[in-house]
């Protein structure tokens, strides 16, 4: 049976790999904290809209509602971290691929474990602190019951996968340019506006929210954070994931296709 | 039935494209609304084949188009025309059981992950080659035997020196024991003892695995010290294919006899033995037919008054120039 085979290669890969770069993340494990910290601009936000918020609640945001999505939205921001588009960028320009396509393995692999090897770490840092809040403030506690949980879940893995994949398509762009890390500025631009880091989406005006509502910032990053505040009604969220797993396929056939055409063009002009 | 050429090239072409911009900031500007594209010819119509177990040296000067030809031979370049195959694949395809046969040994780029020991690097080699775990072992030690690895694998890779380094690239790039290894300057930057270690170690290998080797180099000692074959290329085109005493039989009929006089000489008292390339005081330097340089050594020796007497073969370097600068060998 060739796919036991292939399940049972993959796991063992997967295990090396995250192994491996769980020791390098360790290594880093100091600037690996500085850069969580460094992840204020929430909580920024959160000053700006609780402060706003004192003469009346906007929308359906009190102040206390504005505390727990601005929470919601740190957490899920530092699960969804990538930043695979630099490592790609250098490895095309100075040509460190050239190593990596010698091997009889697919070079995203590294780069995924390297990322999810961070994603475990951010976990174990994490973890205690979300506990230690919502045992203080149990306004804070989010719904617990185990599909709450199993969509959440679900729905923040399709969000990195679109986040990861995406900017892997903007990495694999260097290929062909030199700034392909401007670009990637450009989308992350547009990722803190519509992804729901400067403001709630339900917060913007009705029509600018129905396009909002399409665009693949929001299953980056919104989506998951709603989901677990609970504000996706039930009768929605199977329609809502579909349309986030729809994402994800798109970002990934970009990827196999610009991943092909960039590899006849890197071994083209020179590895 | 068996391959009876490992590496097989017909014809190999590779063209780039190279963007020529002006020097400094007007330059960029000029760029910008007109880009200039030059035509290179890094490797410009050669042929060759080797055989299983061969090791073949690879030479030529700067941008030669050795690097090239190697990295279309491991797959990481698409020749623009020709034909290439190495143990019946066509390398560019990257099919799996071709990269599980092969390496490519970069002297100046490396694959260690630099912030973790060596001995990761390979673990992770390990699962990604698909070695068991008895296999790994066995070729670890060997390796470790080979090159002496033992007190390097668990230092940090960014805290090894660059011989270090050099000595685990290399078993990182040995362990899942490919038949066929291309080496694009092993040996640069490290000292003559790293060096005559690196001669012994690919020796070795290729006795007792018959791998076969295609290495490039600059330096002459590798060449000298590990290959019967030599192919010379330069600006993309093939000058040489052959044995390298044949290269220098035909290069240079003339052997090189230096000799101490008791007194200072004349140029003309010796300009009868050969020809003269260096006279000073008592030393002289002369050029004799390769025929007859016995018996010219003799008559030195009977006619003038000698202190010391040596013949030579010519410096394999001057040869290489020699051929280089466009003298090709019949």
């Amino acid at each position: 049976m060739w796919w036991i085979h292939r399940v049972r290669r993959g796991v063992n890969l997967y295990s090396a790999l995250l192994k491996t770069y769980w020791q390098v993340v360790m290594e880093y494990r100091g600037s690996m904290i500085m850069w969580m910290l460094s992840n204020i601009m929430p909580l920024v936000m959160l000053l700006v809209w609780v402060s706003l918020a004192k003469s009346g609640p906007i929308g359906h945001y009190d102040s206390r509602e504005f505390v727990r999505y601005y929470l919601a939205l740190l957490l899920v921001r530092q699960l969804i971290t990538v930043w695979v588009v630099w490592d790609l960028d250098r490895e095309i320009r100075l040509g460190e691929l050239s190593y990596k396509l010698l091997k009889p393995l697919n070079p995203i692999h590294y780069h995924v474990a390297f990322n999810l090897a961070d994603k475990i770490f951010r976990l174990f840092t994490l973890a205690p602190a979300v506990f230690c809040v919502s045992f203080v403030i149990p306004g804070l506690r989010f719904d617990m019951s185990p599909l709450h949980i199993f969509c959440f879940t679900l729905s923040l893995i399709f969000a990195w996968g679109i986040r990861f994949l995406s900017q892997y398509c903007i990495g694999l762009l260097s290929f062909w340019i030199t700034q392909s890390l401007a670009i990637n500025e450009a989308f992350y631009a547009g990722l803190l506006m519509l992804g729901g880091v400067i403001a709630p989406l339900d917060l913007f005006p009705h029509k600018l929210a129905l396009i909002v509502r399409y665009t693949p910032f929001r299953y980056m990053l919104s989506l998951p954070v709603e989901i677990l505040l609970g504000n996706v009604p039930a009768n929605k969220l199977l329609f809502q994931l579909l349309t986030q797993f729809l994402w994800l396929v798109v970002f990934f056939f970009s990827y196999r296709l610009l991943w092909k055409r960039g590899l006849v063009r890197y071994s083209a002009v020179g590895a | 039935m068996p391959l009876r050429e490992v590496v097989e090239v017909d014809g190999l072409c590779k063209f780039y494209e190279v963007h020529h911009k002006e020097p400094g900031f007007l330059g960029s500007l000029k760029s910008l609304y007109r880009r200039r594209y030059r035509i290179v010819r890094a490797v410009d119509g050669i042929s060759f084949s080797i055989e299983p177990g061969e090791i073949v040296g690879f030479l030529g000067p700067n941008g030669a188009g050795k690097t090239t030809t190697l990295k279309v031979l491991a797959g990481l370049l698409y020749p623009t025309s020709g034909r290439v195959t190495v143990l019946g694949y066509t390398p560019y395809e990257r099919h799996p059981g071709f990269l599980k046969s092969i390496t490519l040994v970069m002297g100046q780029k490396n694959q260690l992950i630099w912030d973790l020991p060596p001995i990761e690097t390979f673990l992770l080699n390990k699962t990604i080659y698909d070695i068991d775990d008895i296999t790994f072992r066995e070729r670890l030690n060997s390796l470790s035997k080979l090159l002496d690895l033992d007190p390097l694998l668990k230092k940090q890779v960014r805290k090894l020196s660059l011989g270090e380094r050099m000595k685990c690239e290399l078993a990182a790039a040995l362990l899942h024991m490919p038949s066929v290894l291309f080496l694009d300057e092993p040996t640069i930057g490290l000292d003559v003892h790293m060096q005559q270690n690196m001669h012994a170690f690919i020796k070795e290998y290729n006795r007792l695995y018959g791998a076969t080797v295609l290495l490039s180099s600059h330096y002459m000692q590798d060449v000298m010290a590990l290959c019967q074959r030599i192919l010379i290329i330069n600006n993309g085109k093939m000058l040489y294919d052959g044995s390298l005493k044949r290269l220098v039989e035909n290069i240079a009929p003339y052997k090189i006899l230096k000799i101490t006089l008791e007194d200072s000489g004349s140029h003309d008292s010796l300009a009868r033995f050969g020809e003269v390339e260096s006279l000073n005081g008592q030393k002289a330097v002369i050029r004799v037919s390769r025929k007859e340089a016995t018996a010219v050594a003799a008559a030195v020796l009977n006619q003038l008054k000698i202190r010391d007497i040596v013949l030579e073969e010519p410096s394999i370097e001057e040869i290489i120039a020699q051929v280089f600068s466009g003298r090709i060998p019949s």
